[in-house]
């Protein structure tokens, strides 16, 4: 019991300083019974490539967190990921999700099973549903800021090509909810000596750098929101556009 | 010419009957198939004869004659009018006798009704004539000729017989409420001086910054016919237009409209002055300037969390123009692809900081590096002499802002609240809860009271980071201060500071984690919308727009009528200054009466957050209403307004412009006692008409024999009915 307590004790203090981040962004995944972390360094991944490539300083530690955690309200950036479904939410975690989302949390959930319509499929859309009844998920048009936000991006990524669309759910003029079904974490996922651990199918590794672009496009949506849809960026994009960007 | 008309007079329940004796007429038809002809002609006959009588039959013998045309005389009876004219008897008088030494005259022309004018028109015979008196009430012109007007049957013109001590205001009302024309017939002194006053000046109560507005003056003139009348518009003492008038006769009413434009955020004053030789008038009134729409910059160092919520809520405000920078990629970052497969523009700093600078009214600063981008020093420069010249500026530390960012001793610095840290590591990571250093700063205003205000901020979750200073400057408010930590001047340290600098305001947070208290909205409802209201506060209170009033009495008019009710115009904004509706409101109103008693005045939504405020029962003396409205249970503003009200003056002078304004107005003519003119103006009478009049009538049912007729065709229907066995 004593154990347990200290365990409990070293795991709140843990919490506790995960959260001071200064100004950071921070990559918080949704912890749950079930395969919640099918690829358990793709965010590590993501993380660099967000460096490297722009302006965005990153906290190098993930946070992993449930529902039921109060951290829950000091992580705007949380992605859910899983292959099969996760039990079914009781109605606090769904009516936490829902104050979550409708506070201005931003939720990325990618489906990792690679299937057109499968368990973790139809638990998202049960629980997206009772979450946020008077929103609906929706799939983006392709002229949508999500696939501007920093790389032009014309073609959808991934391990799988399942979908032909991302999904979303808008809330008060902004999208709280992105769903991705074509495993783009999968396309992350590397061995130990740094080879990529799956192959994407049909397209290869262009299919895969398109799933990193949309990936960091994701990430640079939650930090920028709607700007790359302002009025002053459209000439621009156009002219892009018109030179024969992808 | 003699004529017939027939006519009914039932009632309508004898109508009624008629009608029911008709239909059963109608509905008996079947029950006489089979009877002979005649019988079922009696028996309609006596159903059609009693329809008849019931709906009471008159006869009316018309005959034409000569009719006068109407004219209704409205002698005011105002307590001016007591006062004495040139030959020592009270106006009343004067107008009284005036009138019966022509009654015969103006007999012979019109049939004449009489009237005595006060808050409202009382019928007079010209017995009661010949002793009215001025009373205690004030002439409520419109009401009164609305009363004369509305007699039946109607006038065909109305006289005024007055010292136009009415308002000047209600003219334009009355003329309309005559519906006829009204003739003027000004009572009073017989000497007159040249004489010049300022009537109505037309202002908007709130203008738009930077609008043009016109101003429209009206100057009324007596005696000045073809003399010069300068009109000048000064603005704060200084002259902004002028314009020279001619009167063009004795009494004129001289207009002149300016268009001024809102220069300055806030209360403007101004005044207009006429002169025309010695004559001196003017009058001092003020317009509220408000901005339309928040024109914001807002340029942030890289995408972030405070960036994204900011911006959102920032452009969710119709009322705010945002152009948003953020920097996605720094020149040390690798480009995995071709540049046309980004969506990346080029940093448009010189359009930032020189051309486009001065079209903004916030220019916001989000932990940005200037250093990075090698931008010249003249930027900063220029953007201190934007907020010297009344541009608002903020300041979101980070880990890349204030002296890590570039700015220690650029002559941007110089405008901040505070002095920047001396070493580049200023920003700490870590969760501290801010304190409330001054609770009382507008800014910070989040609760309906100081204990609300401080429960809501100990609600609030810890932020994330703070930045070191070294000092606050003098002059400079600290809003908000870390709980621990010190300056390195050794004072507490600012997490929110605000300064005025020049025309403008700056201010400064220290840390970029305020989406923390959005976020926690989710899990505790009472701060739910905190952030945004903080946010829209900062905003407006660094636009000036905080200090502006919300809820605002119409600026009262140089000369306070002193009919009653006394009405007050009192208009209540939201937050954006659209008009806010009673129903969203809790408005009180008190009113402080000369004796210090106090009342709550009657109150009226004229429109959606235009409110008209009545005072009835006025004594003589100082007048103070006090309205406070609160909205969701929050003090949302307050307004006073004070001044003197006088009764009703004994000693008015006689006021020909006015009385001829309103002839002008109504389609009629002015005339004097003193020349005497009742003879032009019964000329303007119509002439008589030809009319048919009622000279006699017969009602045709009271008679006996309609009776006996019935009861004749009856008994012939029982005869027929006997003779062919139908019994």
């Amino acid at each position: 019991m004593r154990a347990r307590l200290a365990l409990l004790s070293v795991c709140l203090a843990v919490s506790a300083a995960s959260a001071q981040t200064g100004d950071l962004f921070v990559w918080s995944q949704l912890r749950y019974e079930g395969v919640w972390d099918p690829y358990p360094g793709a965010h590590a991944e993501v993380q660099r490539w967000v460096a490297e490539v722009t302006s965005v300083l990153s906290a190098p530690q993930r946070r992993e967190l449930s529902l039921s955690e109060p951290e829950l309200f000091s992580s705007p950036f949380l992605v859910l990921a899983g292959k099969q479904a996760p039990a079914p939410a009781d109605d606090a975690a769904v009516g936490r999700l829902r104050d979550y989302l409708t506070s201005g949390g931003f939720l990325w959930v990618d489906d990792s099973s690679g299937l057109p319509a499968g368990g973790f499929d139809r638990w998202v859309r049960g629980t997206l549903a009772r979450a946020l009844p008077d929103a609906e998920l929706r799939p983006l048009p392709p002229e949508h800021v999500l696939f501007k936000t920093f790389f032009l991006v014309k073609r959808l990524g991934g391990r799988v090509k399942v979908a032909s669309s991302v999904e979303g759910v808008e809330w008060g003029g902004r999208l709280a909810v992105v769903y991705t079904r074509n495993d783009l974490l999968g396309a992350w996922a590397r061995d130990p000596l740094g080879n990529w651990l799956q192959a994407c199918v049909p397209g290869g590794e262009a299919q895969r750098m398109d799933a990193r672009k949309l990936t960091l496009n994701i990430v640079m949506y939650a930090l920028t929101g709607n700007y790359k849809a302002d009025a002053v960026h459209q000439p621009f994009l156009l002219e892009k556009m018109r030179q024969g960007a992808p | 010419m003699t004529g017939w008309r027939l006519a009914f007079e039932a009632a309508p329940w004898e109508a009624g009957l008629a009608l029911a004796a008709l239909a059963a007429a109608f509905a008996t038809r079947r029950w006489m198939e089979g009877l002979p002809r005649g019988v079922r002609a009696l028996r309609m006959a006596a159903w059609a004869l009693l329809a008849l009588l019931l709906a009471k039959p008159v006869a009316h013998r018309l005959e034409e004659r000569s009719a006068l045309p109407r004219l209704a005389v409205l002698v005011d009876a105002s307590p001016s009018m007591a006062a004495p004219d040139d030959e020592g008897r009270p106006r009343a008088a004067r107008a009284a006798a005036w009138l019966l030494s022509r009654r015969a005259a103006l007999e012979a022309r019109a049939e004449v009704s009489l009237y005595a004018g006060a808050a409202g028109a009382r019928r007079l015979t010209w017995d009661e004539l010949a002793v009215l008196e001025a009373g205690r009430v004030a002439l409520d012109l419109p009401v009164a000729l609305a009363d004369a007007a509305a007699a039946a049957p109607a006038p065909d013109r109305v006289w005024l017989v007055s010292d136009g001590s009415f308002e000047e205001s209600s003219l334009q009302e009355a003329a309309a409420r005559a519906r006829v024309p009204v003739d003027t017939v000004a009572v009073g002194p017989r000497a007159e001086r040249p004489g010049l006053a300022l009537g109505r000046v037309e202002s908007p109560d709130f203008v738009f910054l930077h609008g043009r507005f016109p101003l429209v003056a009206r100057v009324e003139t007596r005696l000045l016919e073809g003399k010069p009348v300068r009109l000048r518009l000064l603005r704060g003492g200084a002259e902004e237009a002028s314009v020279v008038l001619q009167a063009s006769g004795p009494y004129d009413v001289l207009t002149a409209t300016f268009s001024v434009t809102a220069s300055q955020l806030g209360r403007q004053e101004f005044t207009v002055a006429a002169e025309a030789g010695s004559l001196r008038a003017s009058r001092s009134f003020a317009v509220e300037a408000i901005r339309q729409k928040y024109r914001i910059m807002y340029l942030a160092g890289r995408p972030s969390v405070e960036y994204a919520h900011l911006r959102h809520q920032l452009k969710a405000d119709p009322n705010h123009e945002l152009v948003s920078f953020v920097i996605l990629r720094n020149p040390e970052n690798i480009s995995p692809v071709p540049d046309n497969e980004l969506s990346l523009i080029p940093f448009p700093a010189t359009e930032i900081f020189v051309t486009n600078l001065f079209q903004f009214d916030l220019f916001i600063l989000e932990n940005f590096a200037y250093w990075r981008f090698s931008l010249p020093a003249a930027y900063l420069e220029n953007l201190r002499r934007f907020v010297a010249q009344g541009g608002a500026l903020l300041l979101i530390g980070g880990s890349n802002a204030l002296s890590k960012g570039g700015y220690k001793g650029t002559p941007l610095e110089e405008a901040l609240p505070v002095t920047l840290a001396d070493t580049p590591d200023e920003f700490v990571p870590g969760l501290f809860a801010p304190k409330v250093a001054a609770p009382e700063h507008p800014l910070l205003s989040m609760g309906s009271g100081p204990e609300e205000a401080a429960a809501l901020w100990k609600a609030l979750p810890p932020l994330d980071g703070f930045t070191r200073f070294n000092a606050v400057r003098p002059g400079a408010s600290v809003l908000l201060s870390h709980s621990a930590e010190r300056t390195a001047a050794g004072g507490p340290l600012p997490v929110v500071a605000v300064r005025e600098y020049g025309k403008g305001k700056v201010m400064v947070v220290g840390t970029d984690s305020s989406w923390r208290w959005k976020l926690a909205g989710g899990k505790d409802w009472r701060i739910a919308g905190f952030y945004a209201r903080f946010w829209s506060r900062a905003v407006q209170y660094l636009t000036g727009s905080l200090e502006l009033k919300k809820v605002a009495f119409s600026p009262l008019p140089d000369r306070l009528g002193s009919r009653e009710p006394l009405t007050l115009t009192l208009r209540v904004f939201d937050e954006h200054f659209r008009p806010l509706s009673g129903r969203d409101l809790d408005l009180r109103l008190a009113w402080e009466r000369p004796d210090g008693s106090r009342r709550a005045p009657a109150v009226v939504e004229r429109e959606a957050g235009e409110f008209v405020v009545e005072l009835t029962g006025l004594d003589e003396g100082r007048q103070k209403v006090t309205a406070t409205a609160r909205r969701a249970g929050q003090p949302w503003g307050t307004d006073a307004v004070e001044f003197r009200w006088e009764p009703p003056r004994a000693d008015a002078p006689l006021d020909r412009a006015r009385l001829k304004a309103l002839a002008e107005a109504s389609g009629g003519s002015s005339a004097d006692v003193h020349r005497d003119a009742a003879d032009a103006l019964a000329r303007a009478l119509p002439a008589p008409r030809r009319e048919k009049a009622v000279s006699s009538r017969r009602a045709a049912w009271t008679s006996s024999v309609w009776a006996w007729l019935l009861a004749g065709v009856l008994l012939s229907e029982w005869l027929l009915r006997r003779r062919g066995g139908f019994l």
